[in-house]
């Protein structure tokens, strides 16, 4: 039981935090924030307790299985922290902005933490299950919080197409799962994996030797599902709409904690089905063909996700596109198919949390200033908020990936990998499209600091300024210091058992 | 390998064919009628009123919507319930796991939980069919990009958020229901 | 070798001045100019005292280095040490950080962020002068442009946010190229430190076969694709002919004392990283493709003076005096003789000094006039005396006339070339030789415009120049003379480094 302590803890305090609402008839919000805030303090300190626990056990450690359903592992602890951080940010935003506090009623925090828990359960198992279990609450909570304002006609569209698409994909995902159910006989991936074919269940293996179609019928499906969640080309086209029309913290929520999460599912399922201890020959060379299918989409996103955030008025839009092209930068850690790119792409994950919790902190800044989120209207703003402008700077540093942040040493890692693998010109690819995201991201640089002082006055935001001041100072620390993030990133893909596959 | 499946090719044609032979057989057998009343949505002998497109009120989908989760929740408590009773006397697949009583709590907590959905649903006020509050007409928003509010025009308001918050959120939810 | 860390005093103090200038009030201004000027006087005054007391100049080893591990999980290290090769080019460019700070005095759009930006501008450039780890050097090449990006771009002329982004596309797209390379030799060496791969490379051992696939990409062997990544990475910033289009732009829309910094340095930085970085690695590609790099040179010689023979603005012209005059650094290397090495060297020096005395005089009559329009002035001599003294001398320098700095530098690349082993070269320095003539012509006939002629009756009234322009101008004037009389001045200090490097280049690999 204590293994699923901040699970249990989670799951209360959204309970709590939906009967307080209930019983003071919402007429705090605040005080259900705080409470939040509170509580997600304490799931952060049950996750550190717990990786120390694990780190110190070594990692050799058997990852401890609750009901045989839920692993507890590094790797799992990592992404849970980062969701605890992020899921505390957009909390702050809520609480820090006038605006979003008058949406923000108790079911805005119950749902974030509905959300939270969806992620915890799906980012520590191996069982399909409980992981298509996990990907859904997360994806319900989203749908609701992403049409919270829901008088607004963006934000009802936008949570109308989340819903489509998003029962569609799962839907797709679903039914790749009951194929590799039905094939193999189970919904463990590890079993699956690892089954040697002459008992049931039988493992992937078997079936793959026997007849190779609908295995790979069924992995296509079920990445198309996982796509989706993490809004890989062709399955992007959700995107901009609903990150436009969500709510500015909601819309962090969704590109920062929501797509992390589809991460590292992906990054286990690829992992373990494909690189694991014992898996077979056969399965290990097959997952470098996907490693090339995974490479050619990485490719297609990165391009079409920079280019298309090129013309972008709307700042929120233009996140939104560069977070598809971040997509495609993650995607090449997992297309290398070898532990090191694993932890590349976690490392490149934490940054990617990071700097987009900034950017999308700084967008709700100047949406509460100029009431407008087109970039135009940030002109001369960085001389009259020049710390927050500041600071914006370092995240588009670390976002188009220049020395010396964060997202640097995340793309130069993830670089490495894809050298050391073979795919030479999915790199090229990918340098040359920070030279193009570069061109947009310093669209915001320019309005902010190369047009002539804005006449307008800002008022102070104190806590969200001094936020965003913390996570720039993050960003360009872990830039010169690499040492924590690569170590816990290490820490993590190790936890997950992973061999290099036959190459 | 591949001729395992031609089983479910055979299926799959067949089935194909049963459907289109049975349409175009009755397509070819049936009376053809002419008449006008003939093509009503409804041959109940009421006339229809109107298109079948109108717009129900928006209470029959919450109330139905409630009974849906809670219809769907009974599902999960029945198989809860025969291993409960196998763990609980030994027998069965369930038996020697140890899970009784984890089981029995977990199948409360499982109760509990949906209470809480009631009691939200109930103190919300989705379950009065009368509506008592009135709410201003809907006006819809003229442009898709919207205004945003800045902290400035907020500024006035500070001391009672939490009050508007309040009435924001009702006022949304009679929106939806007029 | 030594224990006092100097070279990283030297880079970094900077940095501590820009630290201390955040602290000062925003409209203090006069404690801002003198925070920004001691930064930068203190590493001029220790880079002179590096020159002339504490280098040894009879060895072309690495000195002053410092090692340290930065990040061991990488295997990146904090490596640093010069040699010939960088020791004249750190001075030069503290040197001129130093006097670009009075010469931005006038600034008065907030002087406070233009001269922390201009400190971190000075880091940047020489930690890439002082950096032999791979990856220290690219931070620092990258770092660079950031606050160049801003100092155009916030401070810049009418077109300015045009070229900040396109200084900073150009850059960024040669570099990641350049970034891709490195990872690739990071990879099949095992190390990032420049002087093991240089190692390697003179044995033969950097051959990409720790790669996949033998370290082709694209179809091209690895040798050629390191060779060509790296250098279109540093041809940019020379800028060579196919990839200069960045630079007038850059220059004309920078505030003076910024074009002074992108003429005289940053131009530098993409021959010193040739040298340093590219050449040395894959000594034998290189040995291949000397012809093409020489073709590069004359064709950037002879189009960038003709085509600045056509301009009407005189920043334009004085920048694409630039482009030919960094031919003849690429000239030089391609001949692969030691007389072509020596005049490149000397030619960056010179062109430094050079290049920049020629943007403060442009800017000096931009301060006036507010145009830089060349037609439009006319018999300023008569009014501006100093002025035209000044301007002449700094021009004939350009010119590359006997008796100053930039005729021996011409001189010896010329020499050099014409005395290389491929007989083709003589035919690059004939055409070489119609690329001075241009450059005598442009430069005389803007002399003649702006000058001579009758004056102007708008100008009659202008002072000479005043004497913080001249405290800008004169030292680098000096230098011009000086070292035209007493080249060894230059010449010593690289010489070890110069014939160790061309036996490298030429033998090994």
């Amino acid at each position: 039981m204590g293994r699923i302590a901040p699970e249990i803890v989670l799951t209360l305090l959204s309970m709590v935090v939906l009967t307080w609402d209930l019983v003071t008839k919402g007429r705090d919000s605040r005080q259900v924030g705080y409470l939040s805030l509170a509580g997600l303090a304490i799931v952060g300190y049950l996750l550190i307790d717990q990786w120390n626990g694990l780190r110190n056990a070594g990692i050799s450690a058997e990852p401890t299985p609750v009901f045989a359903m839920m692993t507890i592992d590094t790797f799992g602890i990592f992404f849970k922290l980062f969701t605890v951080g992020s899921l505390a940010a957009v909390m702050l935003f809520v609480l820090s902005d006038k605006r979003e506090r008058k949406h923000g009623v108790g079911e805005y925090y119950f749902l974030l933490l509905g959300a939270g828990i969806g992620i915890f359960f799906m980012v520590s198992t191996s069982n399909l299950l409980l992981l298509m279990l996990g990907l859904e609450l997360l994806s319900l909570a989203s749908y609701s919080l992403s049409g919270f304002h829901k008088s607004e006609k963006r934000s009802a569209e936008a949570s109308l197409k989340y819903v489509i698409f998003g029962g569609l994909s799962a839907g797709i995902m679903l039914y790749g799962i009951s194929l590799l159910y039905g094939l193999t006989g189970t919904i463990d991936l590890i079993e699956m994996g690892t089954g040697d074919g002459t008992s049931w269940p039988v493992g992937l293996a078997a079936q793959f030797a026997y007849n190779p179609a609908p295995v790979a019928i069924a992995i296509v499906l079920i990445f198309a599902g996982f796509a989706y969640k993490v809004s890989v080309v062709p399955f992007h086209f959700w995107t901009p709409d609903v990150y436009e029309g969500a709510p500015t913290p909601v819309t962090t929520f969704l590109a920062v904690a929501s797509k992390a999460a589809g991460f590292a599912v992906l990054l286990r399922f690829v992992g373990l089905l494909f690189m694991a201890e014992g898996v077979d020959a056969t399965v290990a060379a097959y997952g470098d063909r996907i490693g090339m299918l995974l490479a050619i989409m990485a490719a297609i996103t990165m391009t079409l996700g920079n280019l298309s955030a090129l013309r972008q008025a709307s700042m929120k839009r233009m996140l939104a596109y560069s977070s598809i092209a971040h997509a495609g930068y993650v995607l090449m850690g997992l297309a290398v198919m070898t532990p090191e790119g694993f932890s590349a792409a976690m490392y490149y994950l934490g940054a990617y949390y990071l700097m987009n919790l900034g950017a999308f902190g700084f967008l709700l800044y100047f949406e509460g200033v100029t009431g407008s989120e087109e970039i135009d209207s940030l002109k001369g703003m960085g001389w009259k908020a020049p710390l927050v402008s500041i600071a914006m700077v370092a995240f588009l540093v670390s976002l188009t990936g220049l020395p010396p942040t964060v997202g640097f040493v995340g793309k130069y890692l993830l670089f490495v990998q894809g050298i050391e693998a073979g795919y030479g010109w999915l790199v090229i690819i990918a340098a040359l499209n920070s030279v193009v995201s570069l061109f947009y991201y310093f669209r915001i640089a320019k309005a902010l600091f190369l047009s002539e002082p804005a006449e307008r006055s800002v008022a102070p935001q104190p806590i969200l300024t001094g936020f965003l001041a913390i996570l720039a100072v993050g960003t360009i620390l872990f830039g010169i210091y690499t040492a924590p993030l690569q170590s816990w990133a290490d820490s993590g893909t190790a936890s997950l058992e992973l061999v290099n596959s036959a190459k | 390998m591949y001729f395992d499946y031609l089983t479910v090719l055979i299926f799959a044609s067949v089935g194909l064919v049963f459907v289109f032979a049975n349409l175009i057989i009755a397509s070819v057998l049936r009376p053809k009628r002419t008449v006008t009343e003939g093509l009503e949505i409804y041959e109940c002998g009421e006339e229809t009123i109107g298109e079948a497109w109108v717009r129900f009120d928006i209470r029959y989908y919450t109330v139905a919507l409630v009974y849906v989760i809670f219809a769907v929740e009974i599902a999960f408590l029945f198989p809860w319930a025969i291993v409960l009773r196998e763990s609980l006397l030994g027998e069965g697949a369930a038996a020697g796991l140890g899970i009784g009583v984890f089981a029995l709590v977990e199948g409360f907590v499982f109760i509990a939980i949906l209470f809480l959905g009631l009691a939200y649903v109930w103190v919300k006020g989705d379950l009065d069919w009368v509506l008592t509050y009135s709410a201003p007409a809907y006006q819809p928003p003229t442009s898709r990009m919207r205004a945003i509010p800045t902290v400035d025009t907020l500024e006035g308001d500070s001391e009672d958020d939490s009050e508007d918050a309040a009435e924001d959120t009702s006022t949304d939810e009679s929106e939806d229901a007029a | 070798m030594a224990e006092f860390p100097l070279l990283s005093w030297i880079t970094f103090i900077p940095l501590i001045g820009m630290a201390l200038l955040l602290l000062v009030p925003k409209n203090n201004k006069t404690a801002i100019k003198a925070v920004s000027l001691v930064a930068t006087a203190i590493p001029l005054v220790l880079a002179t005292w590096l020159y002339f007391g504490l280098f040894d100049k009879t060895t072309a080893d690495l000195q002053w280095k410092e090692r340290v591990d930065w990040i061991p999980l990488m295997k990146i290290q904090y490596f640093i040490g010069i040699d010939g090769l960088s020791l004249s080019l750190v001075w030069l460019t503290t040197l001129l950080l130093f006097l670009a700070v009075p010469l931005s005095f006038s600034i008065s759009k907030t002087p406070k962020a233009f001269f922390a930006l201009l400190l971190l501008l000075e880091v940047g450039i020489l930690g890439v002068f002082v950096s032999q780890d791979y990856f220290l050097f690219y931070v620092f090449w990258e770092i660079m442009l950031l606050p160049m990006y801003f100092l155009i771009g916030i401070w810049g002329g009418p077109r300015r946010e045009y070229a900040a982004i396109k200084f900073f596309l150009y850059t960024l797209a040669g570099s990641v190229l350049m970034l891709v390379a490195v990872i690739a030799l990071r990879i099949d060496t095992g190390s990032f430190s420049i002087p093991y791969m240089m190692d390697l490379a003179g044995q033969g051992l950097l051959t990409g076969a720790n790669l996949p696939g033998g370290g082709e990409l694209l179809g091209m062997e690895f040798g050629t694709w390191i060779f060509w990544f790296l250098f279109v990475g540093f041809a940019i910033k020379v800028p060579v002919f196919p990839f200069h289009t960045w630079l007038p732009d850059a220059h004309v829309q920078a505030p003076t004392s910024i074009s002074v910094i992108l003429a005289g340095i940053l131009l530098k930085l993409g021959g010193y990283g040739m040298i340093r970085a590219c050449f040395p690695l894959v000594p034998e590609t290189f040995r291949e493709n000397c012809s093409v790099l020489a073709i590069l040179g004359v064709i950037s010689i002879v189009y960038g003076a003709y085509v600045a023979l056509g301009q009407t603005d005189f920043k334009r012209m004085v920048a694409y005096s630039s482009v030919s005059h960094m031919g003849y650094v690429l000239l030089g290397f391609a001949a692969l003789t030691e007389w072509g090495y020596y005049g490149a060297a000397t030619q960056m020096f010179n062109h430094g000094t050079s290049s920049a005395v020629m943007f403060m005089v442009v800017g000096v009559i931009y301060d006036r006039a507010h145009h830089r329009d060349l037609n439009g002035f006319g018999g300023i001599a008569q009014v501006m005396p100093r002025y035209w003294a000044m301007t002449t001398l700094c021009f004939f320098a350009a010119m590359g006339l006997p008796g100053l700095a930039g005729f021996i530098s011409e001189a010896l690349t010329l020499y050099g070339a014409f005395i290389a082993d491929d007989p083709t070269f003589k035919i690059y320095v004939f055409i070489s030789m119609m690329g001075l003539v241009l450059t005598a012509a442009f430069l005389l006939y803007a002399i003649q415009r702006v000058f001579l002629g009758d004056l102007n009756e708008k100008y009659k009234d202008y002072k000479d120049m005043s004497g913080r322009e001249i405290f800008c101008q004169a030292p680098l004037l000096f230098l011009c003379v000086l070292l035209g009389v007493f080249p060894y001045l230059l010449l010593d200090w690289m010489e070890p480094s110069v014939v160790q490097l061309v036996e490298f280049l030429a033998t090994q690999g």
